[in-house]
């Protein structure tokens, strides 16, 4: 219980500095506010409507009286509108956030479901035909850019044999669940492949080290079976490393996905930051950013407590230290 | 041949286990290890029997190998495991699962790290019960509370729910104990059971072996480099050197008449409270031999204090002593006349020594 309010300190730590960070961005744009006024109003401005602009963003109150009004905005939902085509950014944000949320969690879940069995079976037989054919086929995936993948991949089950139209369009998942998962099918396997192959070698490398355990053949002198061997004894104890790194490439595939969703015409968050970079619609990239930061310190919570859960002994080092 | 006929006249005559000439070859790229190298010895219900040796000596891969659990591609197994009647070697994987745990079950040297750390002690012990009794979540649950109260550990209830690290060592190696005993298996094998351990805690864990072996009329197989540890908790002792049974007698026997150079130098090596400090130990020079290359005779003969060219030239078979149940593997015994007058010629050597030192000082 300690650790879990230890951690979660931890975490509305970070979520404050991020929040903080980005509230005050503004202040620091090159050129000042001066861009920001000239990309609302067009040239020309008028003083009071360049007062109006600084006034709505809270550039001309101090810094701390900026970020209480900003998160109250935020937190609210009441995020403004863009400079240029004066549309609501909080509905573009949440137009876009659940397309790139199933993206990434489609992606990891593939990778996941598909990487343990192979690893865990590559680790029972290591160096065998099995295990060579994975571990050199896992270091090719690593090699392969998304950007190579995402266009063989259309190029193969969308142009050539038509199993799925392109471009798909999204749709909701309790709308029309076929079409939903047909319009993710592709972006879904692009993200996963070198996820797989890296949960695949790093959780084949420490089931192996697990398997050389002496309470592996303490189990083993039980009578349990390969099977229970494996998830039941050795899976768990050596899921650090893979739990780590799922949780840590929730922030890489934040980058990752602009490539996918462009490749693949999905309007998700990758989208929407790099066009609102593009355009410089500077406060719509603030929430895009902050967003994404925030998903980013939560999924790191929840891996946290997942530590926990997979070894008792965290849970005490850290209630005694 | 006809073992299922055999295996339903179980226990009726014969020993309880027969290992003849067990061989355990591991192939590694230096070559083949003969790790056990022709082992035969035989052990009857509710017996203890100690194995004892140095590191490497192939004790430990000895017990293993009986049990059938070595890791199977690299490893070349030979000779007989006859188990109640029934030969266990070559049996499939399947079948060996239900000996393991049932018939035979192992506790081994380090409860640190042969405990899960991530499963709770009551689940670890109630695994076996599921498995081999077929017994559902509250009666596995029931047996393992009597298990741990067997094995004395205090508060079982509470234990049931901890994990191995919440535990001191001692404990650890009850929980250990009550793994292994959980489907009243005929053999325990105890691999150095006490030498990760306390001292203090050694003599009560040797004691709860030897209590739950009368209690239940079961067999124990200790493993140790110990000869101190199974004096007083086995009824026959056999030594290995370089993967080979060199001495075997039962425990008075063998400590009132010791035969084989090799027995007596390892006794010789247990420190002895009363001699003053700083006592020079009487450690067995060399280094154990090497299991790829075993020395062409006597393999303990480069070690030996008492060699002869004969040792190095040749292998002793195990040879009979006074006793029937008594047998060793030397030429010049402990007691022979070359032996005398080698001991004699040593002792004149060593007394010279220490006059020397003491009149360098």
């Amino acid at each position: 219980m300690r650790y879990v309010l230890r951690k979660f300190a931890q975490t509305v730590f970070v979520v404050v500095l991020v929040t903080l960070l980005t509230s005050v961005a503004l202040r620091f744009l090159p050129g000042g506010t001066d861009v920001l006024v000239a990309l609302k109003t067009g040239p020309g401005a008028t003083k009071e409507q360049a007062q109006k602009v600084i006034t709505d963003l809270g550039l001309d109150k101090p810094w701390y009286t900026q970020y209480f009004s900003w998160m109250k905005h935020f937190v609210t939902g009441d995020w403004g509108a863009t400079l240029q085509s004066n549309t609501s950014i909080a509905s573009a944000v949440k137009r876009a956030l659940p397309i790139s949320a199933y993206l990434m969690v489609y992606g990891q879940l593939l990778a996941l479901f598909t990487a343990v069995p192979v690893a865990v079976w590559s680790a029972y037989r290591h160096n065998s035909r099995f295990d060579r054919i994975a571990t050199t086929s896992a270091f090719g995936m690593l090699s392969l850019p998304n950007y190579i993948v995402a266009p063989v991949l259309m190029y193969f089950v969308s142009v050539q044999r038509k199993w799925i139209p392109y471009p798909s369009i999204y749709t909701s998942l309790f709308d029309d669940p076929v079409a939903h998962f047909k319009a993710f099918v592709l972006p879904s396997i692009t993200i996963a492949l070198p996820l797989f192959a890296g949960y695949m070698r790093l959780l084949r490398a420490d089931m192996i080290a697990t398997l050389q355990s002496e309470f592996i053949t303490t189990a083993r002198a039980k009578g349990v079976s390969t099977r229970n061997i494996l998830f039941r004894h050795a899976l768990r104890p050596s899921m650090f490393s893979l739990v780590t790194a799922t949780a840590v490439n929730v922030g890489a595939l934040m980058g990752g996905v602009v490539i996918v969703e462009q490749f693949f015409l999905l309007n998700g968050m990758g989208r929407l930051t790099v066009e609102s970079i593009f355009s410089r619609e500077y406060p719509s990239v603030q929430y895009a950013v902050v967003v994404l930061a925030l998903i980013y310190v939560a999924v790191n919570f929840v891996a946290d407590m997942a530590y926990a859960w997979i070894d008792p002994r965290v849970r005490a080092r850290r209630a005694i230290g | 041949m006809n073992s299922r006929v055999q295996a339903t006249s179980r226990q009726t005559d014969g020993p309880l286990l027969k290992v003849t000439d067990l061989k355990t070859h591991f192939r590694t790229e230096r070559g083949l290890v003969r790790s056990v190298d022709g082992v035969s010895f035989s052990l009857e219900r509710g017996r203890a029997l100690g194995i004892v040796g140095e590191s490497g000596s192939g004790k430990t891969v000895l017990s293993r190998s009986i049990m059938g659990l070595l890791p199977g591609r690299n490893t070349e197994r030979s000779g007989s495991v006859v188990f109640e009647g029934e030969e266990i070697i070559g049996l499939s994987l399947k079948d060996r699962r239900k000996i393991w745990g049932r018939e035979m079950s192992m506790i081994f040297q380090d409860p640190m790290t042969s405990l899960n750390p991530v499963m709770r002690v009551g689940k670890q012990i109630t695994e076996g019960l599921k498995i081999h009794l077929g017994m559902d979540n509250e009666n596995a649950r029931a047996t393992a509370l009597r298990l741990l109260h067997d094995v004395r550990i205090p508060e079982p209830e509470k234990r049931l729910n901890q994990y191995a690290f919440e535990l001191s060592g001692g404990m650890r190696q009850r929980v250990m104990i009550a793994i292994a005993l959980a489907c009243g298996p005929t053999v325990l094998f105890a691999d150095e059971p006490t030498t990760a351990l306390d001292v203090t805690v050694q003599a009560q864990i040797l004691e709860l072996i030897g209590e739950q072996r009368r209690d239940r009329n079961m067999s124990v197989i200790l493993v140790t480099h110990d000869l101190g540890v199974v004096a007083g908790h086995t009824d026959e002792i056999a030594v290995m050197y370089g993967g080979k049974l060199v001495e075997k007698a039962p425990t008075r026997t063998l400590f009132a008449n010791m035969k084989m150079p090799y027995t007596e130098a390892l006794l010789r090596s247990i420190p002895n409270i009363e001699d003053p400090s700083h006592t020079r130990l009487n450690v067995i020079a060399g280094r154990p031999p090497d299991l790829v290359n075993p020395p062409k005779g006597c393999r303990f003969s480069p070690r030996c204090e008492y060699v002869q060219p004969k040792c190095i030239a040749e292998e002793p078979p195990l040879l009979t002593a006074e006793h029937a149940d008594h047998v060793y593997a030397c030429w010049y015994p402990v007691g022979s006349p070359v032996y005398r007058e080698k001991r004699a010629q040593l002792d004149k050597a060593k007394k010279s020594a220490g006059m020397s030192q003491v009149g360098a000082g």
